[in-house]
C-alpha cells in the first residue's frame, strides 16, 4: 500500500434486499486522514453501505477496497485496521462496563488505557455497572470508547451521536473525534453517517449525499461551501419573479427573496442586483442546508 | 377493523406458527405410531410428539404472549399505551387461553388414545393447567420465553417426579386411589390459581427499570458460583479466543440450569425407583421417565439455538462479526461449544447418573434401556445441529427451537417421499431391471450387489446423513456470516436445499437398494430352481441306488423340473457335481453364515417326496463356481439351503 492508497474505495456498489434495491451503483473514495460524511434520509442506504464495507453484506455488484484490501477476501486484515460503532448498540447483558471493554480489548493488539480511563471519566461511566443497566446514551458512549481505544486507522461510525445528550454530543465531537484524529499513530480516517449534520459541520472534509441508494452529490466540504450560496434580497415591494439558471430553489417570503445557488452564485447575484433590491446578502450554506437543498431539489 | 381486533390480530399473528406446529403435532399424535414406550430409537421418534407437544409445546404457547413482548422489547411500548394494565393482562390471558385450550384438548385426547388413560385423564388435564400457569409466571420472573419455559420445566421435572413417586407408593392392585388423585388435583388447581394471581400482580406492578429490561435471570450475575469460577468466567483484556469461550458459557446459562435440573430429575427417578434395572418397571411409570428424556431433548435443542438466538435478539451478533477475528472461527467456536454442551448436558448427565447407579449395583449398563449408547449421542447431536442451523436461519431462540420441529418433520417427509419415488421409478423401469438381471451371473457374487446388500442400518444412515450434514454445515456457515434476512419466506427458502438433498439422497439410496435387492432375489430364484432340479434328481436316484457322487448337465436339470429361461441361460454348459449327504440338521445346529457372501434360506425338497441332504458344485463355462449345501430337516419335506459363490 502506498500513501496514495485510499482508506476506502467503493466502485459501482449495488446491494438489494430481495427486490428492493438499497444501494445502486455507488462510488466514492475516502483518502487517509480525512473525515468523510455519508448523509442521507432514513433508508437512504447509509447503513447498508457500511455493512458492505465491513463484509457483513455481500454486494450484488461492485468493488470495495479498504486500504487497498478486499474485505471479502481478507476480512480479518481489514477489521484489524478499523473499528465500528453500529447504529444500534448492544452489549452482553451480564458483562460490566469494565468487562465489556476488556472483552473488546482482547481482540486488539493495541489498546490505549489512558484514553479509555479519560473517556470513562468524561462520560462519567461507572466501570462496575452492568451493561444491561446502561441507558441508550450510555451504551453509545461505551461503544464509542470501545471503538476509539484500539486506535485503528479507520473509524466507521453509523449514527454515532444518536441518543447522546447535547453536552455529551459536543464532548464526543470535540474530544473523542479530536483525540482520535490527533493520535500519534499516523493519519486516522473517519467514515461516518449521520442525520445530525450540523454537529459535524467543522469536522467533515468530504461528503456524499445518498438518496434512495443513489449518490446525488459528492463534494469536498470547502468546495461545497464555495459552490452552494444563499442569496437574500429584500425589495421595497413584492419581489419580482425571476427565472434564474443554476438556482436550486427560489423562495419568496413577504418582500424577501431567498435563492439557493449551485455554482452560479455570481451570475445570480448580478441578476438579482439588477432588480435593485434594498438589501442583498450572499452567504455560504451549511452542510445541513446543502443536504436539505439537494434532497428537496 | 376495531382497535381491539387490531390488537388481537397482532397477538394471533405472533402465536400462529407455534400454535400451528403444536396443533399439527397433536393431530399426528392422535394416530398411535408406537406403543413400545419411550426410547431414543429412530422408529419411535414420532411417539415423542405427544409428550413433547404436551410438556413443551403447550407451556411454550402459554409463555409466548408475554415472552414475545420481552423478546422484541415492546413491553415498554405496550405499557405506555393509554390502556389499563388490567385490561392488557385480561387480553393476554384471553389469547393464552384461546391458544392453549384447543391444543390441550387435542393432546388429552391423544393421550387417551395412545396410553389408554382412564383414571388419570383428568389428572393429566390438571397438570397441563398447572404447567400453563407456571409458564406464564415463569416468563414474568425470567423476563424471557425461554426462561419461562426453563422455570416451567423445573416445576415439571421435579414436581412430576415427586408426585409420581407418591402415586406409586399409594398404588394398590395396579390402581391409584381416587382420593389421592382428587386431592392432588385440588392442590395443583390451587397452585395454578396462585401462580396466575401472582403473575397478574407481577404484571400490574412490573417496572422496566434497567436499560434493556432484558432476559431477567439469564443476565443475573455469577454470584452463585464459587470465586474461582467467577474469576475464570470474567473476560480478560488478552486472550480473545478464551473470551469467546467464556462468552459461550454465559450465553448457555439456561442450558446449565436445565442440566442441573436434569441431573436432579434422573437422580430422583432412580431414588424413587421410577426407573429400575433392565427397564422391567419402565412401563409402569413411563411419564416421569419420558419427561426426563424430554428435558434432555429440550437441552439438546437449546444448546444449539440459545447462543446465536440470544445474540441475534440482543443485536450483538452483527457487531461481533466486525471484530478482527475470523467470523468462521466464531462460527466454529459456537458450533463446537454447542455440540459439547449438548453431549455433556443432554447425554453425559442422564447416562452418567444411570450408569453410576448401575455400577453401584454391580452392572453398569443395567439401568439403561435397550437403546445403544451411540443412539442417544447421535440423536442429541442431530437435535443440537438442527437447532443451530435454525438459529442461523431465523432470529431468536424461540423461533429457532420452533423452526426445528417442522424442519425435522419436513426432512422426514422428504425422506419418505424420496424413498417412495425411488421405489416407484424402479417399478416403472422393470424392463430395464429385467435386462440387468439377465446380465448378472447368479453363480458369481457380484461385488456391487454384495456391497449394497451387505450395508448395515448404520451405513445407510451414514450415507443418508453425510451429504445432508455437509450441506447443513455449509449453509449454516453462510447464514452465520450474513445475518440479515430473517423474513419467514427467506427461512422457508433456506430449507429447500436441505429438503432437496434429502429427497435426492433417499431417492438414490432407495433406487440402488431396490435394484440390488431385485438382483439378489433373481440370483436366489435361479439357485432355488437349480436346487429343486437337483433334489428331484437325487430323490429319484435315491430310490434305486446307493448314495454316490453324480454329474449333471443343465439339460438334466431342465428335464427334472422346468427351468426359467434365465436359469437355463446361466446353467448352459455348466458342470454340476452333486454329492449326497447323510446328515440332517435342525435350526439350532445350523452353521453360521458369512453374510453377505453366503446365503441361507429355507427350501423345499422335490414335490411329494422327502427332502434329501446333498452338497453340490456348479461350475459355469464363464469360470464362476458356486457351492450349494442342503441340509434336509430330519424326516421333513424341506431343509436349509446354503449358497456360497466365488
Amino acid at each position: 500500500m502506498t500513501e496514495a492508497t485510499p482508506a476506502i474505495r467503493i466502485e459501482n456498489l449495488t446491494y438489494s434486499y430481495g427486490r428492493a434495491e438499497a444501494v445502486h451503483n455507488l462510488s466514492l473514495t475516502v483518502r487517509p486522514g480525512r473525515c468523510y460524511g455519508l448523509f442521507g434520509r432514513n433508508g437512504a442506504g447509509k447503513t447498508t453501505t457500511m455493512k458492505c464495507l465491513l463484509n457483513l453484506l455481500r454486494p450484488k455488484s461492485g468493488q470495495i477496497r479498504v486500504f487497498g484490501i478486499d474485505p471479502s477476501k481478507n476480512e480479518v486484515e481489514v477489521k484489524k485496521r478499523l473499528a465500528y460503532v453500529p447504529d444500534q448498540v448492544a452489549f452482553y447483558p451480564w458483562m460490566s462496563v469494565r468487562e465489556t471493554l476488556d472483552y473488546f480489548a482482547s481482540f486488539r493488539k493495541n489498546w490505549n488505557r489512558k484514553i479509555e480511563q479519560d473517556l470513562l471519566d468524561r462520560f462519567r461511566l461507572d466501570s462496575s455497572q452492568r451493561a444491561s443497566a446502561l441507558s441508550k446514551g450510555q451504551r453509545t458512549q461505551l461503544a464509542l470508547i470501545a471503538a476509539v481505544c484500539p486506535e485503528t486507522d479507520l473509524l466507521v461510525l453509523d449514527e454515532p451521536t444518536s441518543g447522546l445528550d447535547p453536552i455529551v454530543r459536543r464532548e464526543f465531537i470535540e474530544t473523542v473525534i479530536g483525540a482520535y484524529q490527533d493520535g500519534q499513530a499516523g493519519p486516522r480516517t473517519i467514515f461516518l453517517s449521520t442525520h445530525l449534520i450540523s454537529e459535524f459541520e467543522g469536522l467533515i472534509d468530504e461528503f456524499t449525499i445518498l438518496d434512495a441508494g443513489r449518490a446525488v452529490l459528492t463534494l469536498q466540504a470547502d468546495e461545497a461551501r464555495d459552490r452552494y450560496r444563499k442569496i437574500r434580497a429584500r425589495f421595497s415591494a413584492q419581489p419580482p419573479t425571476l427565472k434564474l439558471d443554476g438556482a436550486l430553489s427560489i423562495r419568496t417570503v413577504g418582500r424577501e427573496l431567498e435563492i439557493i445557488a449551485n455554482g452560479a452564485a455570481p451570475a445570480i447575484e448580478q441578476r438579482v442586483r439588477a432588480e435593485n433590491p434594498e438589501e442583498l446578502s450572499v452567504e455560504s450554506l451549511t452542510l445541513e442546508e446543502i443536504f436539505v437543498a439537494t434532497l428537496k431539489s | 377493523m376495531t382497535l381491539r381486533s387490531i390488537q388481537l390480530v397482532k397477538e394471533i399473528r405472533q402465536l400462529l406458527l407455534p400454535w400451528t406446529v403444536t396443533m399439527l403435532g397433536g393431530f399426528v399424535a392422535l394416530f398411535p405410531v408406537s406403543r413400545a414406550g419411550y426410547s431414543w430409537s429412530p422408529v419411535d421418534l414420532l411417539s415423542w410428539i405427544l409428550p413433547l407437544g404436551c410438556f413443551v409445546g403447550i407451556p411454550l404457547l402459554a409463555a409466548l404472549p408475554l415472552g414475545n413482548e420481552f423478546q422484541y422489547q415492546t413491553l415498554l411500548l405496550l405499557l405506555s399505551q393509554p390502556i389499563d394494565r388490567r385490561s392488557l393482562w385480561r387480553q393476554k390471558m384471553m389469547i393464552t387461553l384461546a391458544a392453549v385450550l384447543p391444543a390441550s384438548t387435542l393432546y388429552l385426547f391423544a393421550f387417551r388414545r395412545n396410553l389408554e388413560f382412564s383414571d388419570d385423564f383428568w389428572m393429566a388435564a390438571v397438570w397441563i393447567v398447572a404447567a400453563t400457569a407456571g409458564s406464564i409466571a415463569g416468563t414474568l420472573v425470567a423476563r424471557s420465553t425461554i426462561g419461562g419455559l426453563a422455570l416451567s420445566s423445573a416445576f415439571y421435572g421435579l414436581g412430576f417426579v415427586a408426585w409420581s413417586r407418591m402415586a406409586e407408593s399409594y398404588r394398590k392392585n395396579g390402581e391409584i386411589p381416587a382420593v389421592f388423585l382428587w386431592s392432588s388435583a385440588m392442590v395443583l388447581a390451587c397452585y395454578a390459581a396462585v401462580l396466575v394471581f401472582a403473575g397478574r400482580r407481577m404484571f400490574l406492578r412490573f417496572q422496566p427499570a434497567d436499560g434493556s429490561y432484558g432476559p431477567g435471570y439469564l443476565t443475573s450475575g455469577t454470584r452463585f458460583l464459587p470465586r474461582f469460577a467467577t474469576n475464570w468466567l470474567r473476560c480478560r483484556p488478552h486472550g480473545a479466543f478464551l473470551n469467546l469461550i467464556r462468552r459461550e458459557f454465559h450465553l448457555l446459562r439456561t442450558v446449565w440450569f436445565l442440566a442441573l435440573l436434569s441431573f436432579f430429575t434422573w437422580t430422583c427417578l432412580i431414588l424413587f425407583h421410577l426407573v429400575r434395572p433392565n427397564n422391567d418397571e419402565f412401563e409402569r411409570a413411563p411419564l416421569p421417565a419420558g419427561l426426563a428424556v424430554i428435558l434432555s431433548l429440550l437441552i439438546a435443542f437449546l444448546a444449539g439455538s440459545l447462543s446465536l438466538g440470544e445474540e441475534k435478539n440482543w443485536g450483538t451478533h452483527v457487531w461481533q462479526l466486525t471484530l478482527p477475528m475470523s467470523p468462521s472461527t466464531q462460527w466454529v467456536v459456537k458450533l463446537v461449544f454447542a455440540l459439547c454442551a449438548s453431549l455433556l448436558c443432554a447425554v453425559a448427565i442422564p447416562l452418567g447418573v444411570l450408569i453410576t447407579r448401575g455400577w453401584i449395583s454391580g452392572s453398569p449398563l443395567s439401568y439403561l434401556d435397550h437403546t445403544p449408547l451411540w443412539v442417544w449421542t447421535v440423536e442429541a447431536l442431530v437435535a443440537t445441529l438442527l437447532a443451530f442451523w435454525c438459529s442461523c436461519s431465523v432470529k431468536g431462540t424461540v423461533s429457532a427451537v420452533l423452526w426445528s420441529l417442522p424442519m425435522l418433520f419436513a426432512l422426514g417427509l422428504a425422506g419418505v417421499f424420496g424413498e417412495w419415488m425411488g421405489d416407484g421409478v424402479i417399478a416403472r423401469l422393470k424392463p430395464l431391471v429385467d435386462v440387468l438381471e439377465s446380465r448378472v451371473d447368479p453363480f458369481r457374487m457380484n461385488r456391487g450387489v454384495l456391497g449394497v446388500i451387505g450395508l448395515t442400518g448404520h451405513w445407510w444412515a451414514l450415507l443418508l446423513a453425510a451429504p445432508l450434514l455437509a450441506a447443513a454445515l455449509i449453509q449454516s456457515h453462510r447464514m452465520f456470516l450474513a445475518p440479515t434476512d430473517h423474513r419467514k419466506l427467506h427461512a422457508v427458502r433456506n430449507t429447500f436445499p436441505l429438503i432437496a438433498i434429502m429427497v435426492f439422497s433417499t431417492f438414490l439410496l432407495a433406487t440402488v437398494a431396490s435394484v440390488a435387492g431385485q438382483l439378489r432375489a433373481e440370483q436366489t430364484n435361479v439357485v432355488r430352481q437349480a436346487h429343486l432340479a437337483i433334489e428331484t434328481l437325487e430323490a429319484s436316484a435315491n430310490q434305486t441306488d446307493l448314495p454316490r457322487m453324480q454329474r449333471f448337465t443343465a439339460d438334466d436339470l431342465a428335464k427334472a423340473t422346468p427351468l426359467s429361461s434365465n436359469a437355463q441361460h446361466w446353467l448352459r454348459d455348466s458342470a454340476i457335481v452333486v454329492r449326497p449327504e447323510a446328515a440332517t440338521r435342525t435350526v439350532s445346529s445350523l452353521p453360521a453364515i458369512q453374510w453377505p457372501y453366503e446365503l441361507a434360506f429355507l427350501a423345499d425338497g422335490a414335490p411329494g417326496k422327502k427332502a434329501v441332504s446333498y452338497s453340490a458344485t456348479i461350475r459355469t463355462p464363464r469360470g464362476s463356481e458356486c457351492n450349494l449345501r442342503f441340509w434336509a430337516v430330519a424326516g421333513g419335506k424341506n431343509g436349509f439351503l446354503f449358497q456360497s459363490c466365488q
